[in-house]
């Protein structure tokens, strides 16, 4: 009985989203009012309980908001300049060969995209350029889908590893190595499967060697980014990098010569610039001491005491939070200011070039408010929720009979939790805070390495974020296939599934490994 | 009703309203837990609650 009221909320989410198709933000409202009432009746949070998990989930809500929503004003900053298009314009100078226009979009720029945007823009993006093309409207959703997957977690300036972090309160430097190793991995696989969706296996036999390159390099890119605490932009990094190894590869397959019509450089390097003063942003705030210092003065950190149910309905014994700090915001050389001084300062640039028209401005912040808004709701609902969850022992209850179930099996399963938030949430940052503390927990329960589970949580939730409904909707609305999203997901199932697969193997590798 | 029907025509107003509720109060929790304000804490949990009830609201 315990076991199904700690479960509970989980199955109210799970339950609306997927079995009555409510929103993210209406099913995180309904789990949050559900836990608030379970965990007053049942398990004995009284007032004072509840007054400090809120304000603890605040913080966690602040800390991964901010940069959801300087990420996405970037992004705005960016797409209302043209940048987005002008890039895309000029990639298919680059080949005639059909596989390669398929890896080089369907792969390496919406990679990129991941990195500098997420929130569904790789697929809306790059879906309706590869049916532009002549790609199959179906193959071009689903080598899409599956291209950008693995750089989901460092994508979007990295706002689902920040809520990995910030829901574990554990170091970024112990959980980016594996997180980045595991998609590194999982890229390089999904590389294979874009040529393999868009050309079958001749494809794949004329373009391993190219997949393998790319796949390496990109992947090695990502992980090296990463692991140096660089991880907002190792998606971002991979994907730029793997751009620049796609243009001299590309000669190599030329394909049938066709006119694409004329290469406007100016405005490519003008539409560059903005992702360049992220990169220079970046570094400059990130490894210069002085600047690191004088940005890092304010903190808002706070101390809260120690925190015990008072008995409930179900008669359990009290559950004591023990004493400690929440999560610790460095103001203004967190992520999400980082990219509000990469946004203005790209803004001035696009400005100073003529690059926007009247009523950007506009767009820019209208665009802006319209995109976070909901998202923003859902991520407080559900944030709190899983605080709350974890303040009243309903995580510990999960864990411990989680780990008393599967037991050694736990590793394997893992990435399958992952991936079931992410299909139910349509994001790998609600799946990380619904279930990252979960899996903590059970890991420490069942003495295996934490950052090793944690890794496979949020590879497991990347790759299937891309097959939750919210973003197969938005794939196959712009590429002009509404009303057939039962046929993309059909499609798109046995790749992920087959990545997800990959990853289980990878973690029970690594629990193996390294104890 | 008016207000909830007129919170649902317009979503991004309803979105923008609930996400104030839901985080403002949280904001003032600390302090009356803190100073053991119990009637305090009640009424900012109830604003959050009001501010989920209209997340949820909106269709």
């Amino acid at each position: 009985m315990t076991f199904i009221f700690a479960l509970s909320p989980i199955i109210v989410i799970l339950v609306l989203m997927v079995g009555f198709k409510w929103s993210a933000a209406r099913a995180g409202a309904a789990g949050y009012l559900w836990v608030l009432i379970i965990a007053i009746l049942f398990f004995g949070a009284d007032g004072t309980l509840l007054a400090y998990a809120h304000t603890k989930a605040l913080l966690l809500t602040i800390d991964v908001l901010m940069i959801i929503w300087a990420a996405f004003l970037l992004y705005r900053v960016t797409d209302e300049a043209g940048a987005i298009k002008t890039i895309g314009e000029a990639l298919p100078h680059l080949t005639n060969e059909r596989g390669m226009q398929a890896l080089i979009i369907g792969w390496v720029f919406a990679t990129f995209l991941q990195g500098v945007g997420g929130f569904g823009v790789p697929v809306a993006v790059t879906a309706p350029m590869m049916v532009g093309l002549g790609f199959s409207p179906l193959a071009a959703v689903v080598s899409t889908s599956i291209g950008h997957a693995w750089g989901v977690t460092f994508g979007s300036m990295g706002s689902s590893f920040q809520a990995l972090v910030a829901t574990t309160d554990l170091p970024d430097y112990s959980l980016a190595p594996f997180s980045a190793l595991f998609l590194g991995i999982a890229g390089l696989l999904g590389g294979f499967m874009v040529a393999y969706v868009c050309g079958g296996r001749k494809s794949i036999q004329r373009l391993w060697g190219v997949i393998v390159c790319i796949g390496l390099v990109m992947g090695v890119t990502h992980y090296l980014i990463a692991i140096t605490r660089l991880w907002n932009i190792a998606t971002f990094v991979g994907g730029i990098v793997g751009l620049m190894v796609v243009f001299p590869l590309a000669r190599l397959f030329p394909g049938e010569k066709t006119d694409n019509g004329v290469l406007k450089w100016k405005s490519l390097l003008i539409a560059l610039s903005g992702y360049l003063v992220l990169v220079l942003v970046i570094l400059i705030v990130q490894v210069f001491p002085p600047v690191k210092q004088l940005l890092g003065k304010i903190v808002i950190s706070i101390n809260f005491p120690e925190i015990t149910t008072k008995g409930g309905l179900l008669g359990l014994a009290p559950f004591v939070t023990p004493p400690g700090p929440g999560r610790k915001i460095v103001l203004f050389s967190h992520t999400g200011m980082v990219l509000l001084y990469t946004a203005i300062l790209a803004y001035a640039i696009y400005h100073w070039t003529g690059c926007y028209v009247k009523g950007s401005e506009r767009r820019i912040i209208s665009g802006t408010m319209k995109s976070v808004l909901s998202s923003s709701v859902s991520i407080t609902s559900m944030v709190t929720m899983s605080v709350i969850m974890e303040h009243v022992g309903m995580i510990d209850i999960l864990a411990r009979s989680m780990a008393g179930s599967v037991g050694g099996l736990f590793p394997i399963i893992s990435p399958w939790i992952g991936a079931l938030g992410a299909f139910i949430t349509g994001s790998n940052t609600n799946s990380n805070v619904i279930f990252a503390r979960l899996q903590m927990q059970t890991s420490l329960l069942l003495q295996l390495n934490i950052a090793v589970i944690l890794a496979a949580q949020t590879a497991g939730a990347a790759l299937a974020s891309v097959i939750a409904p919210t973003k197969i909707i938005v794939g196959a609305s712009t590429a002009g296939m509404i009303g057939k999203e039962g046929e993309v997901m059909r499609s798109l199932l046995p790749y992920i599934g087959l990545l997800v697969l990959l990853i289980s193997v990878l973690t029970g590798l690594g629990v193996w490994l390294i104890p | 009703m008016n207000i909830i029907e007129s919170l649902k025509k317009n979503k991004q107003l309803g979105y923008f309203i609930a996400f104030l509720l839901m985080t403002l109060p949280a904001a003032g929790l600390l302090p009356a837990a803190d100073h053991a304000a119990a009637a305090w804490i009640w009424i900012l949990i109830g604003l959050v609650v009001v501010g989920n009830l209209i997340a949820l609201l909106l269709k």
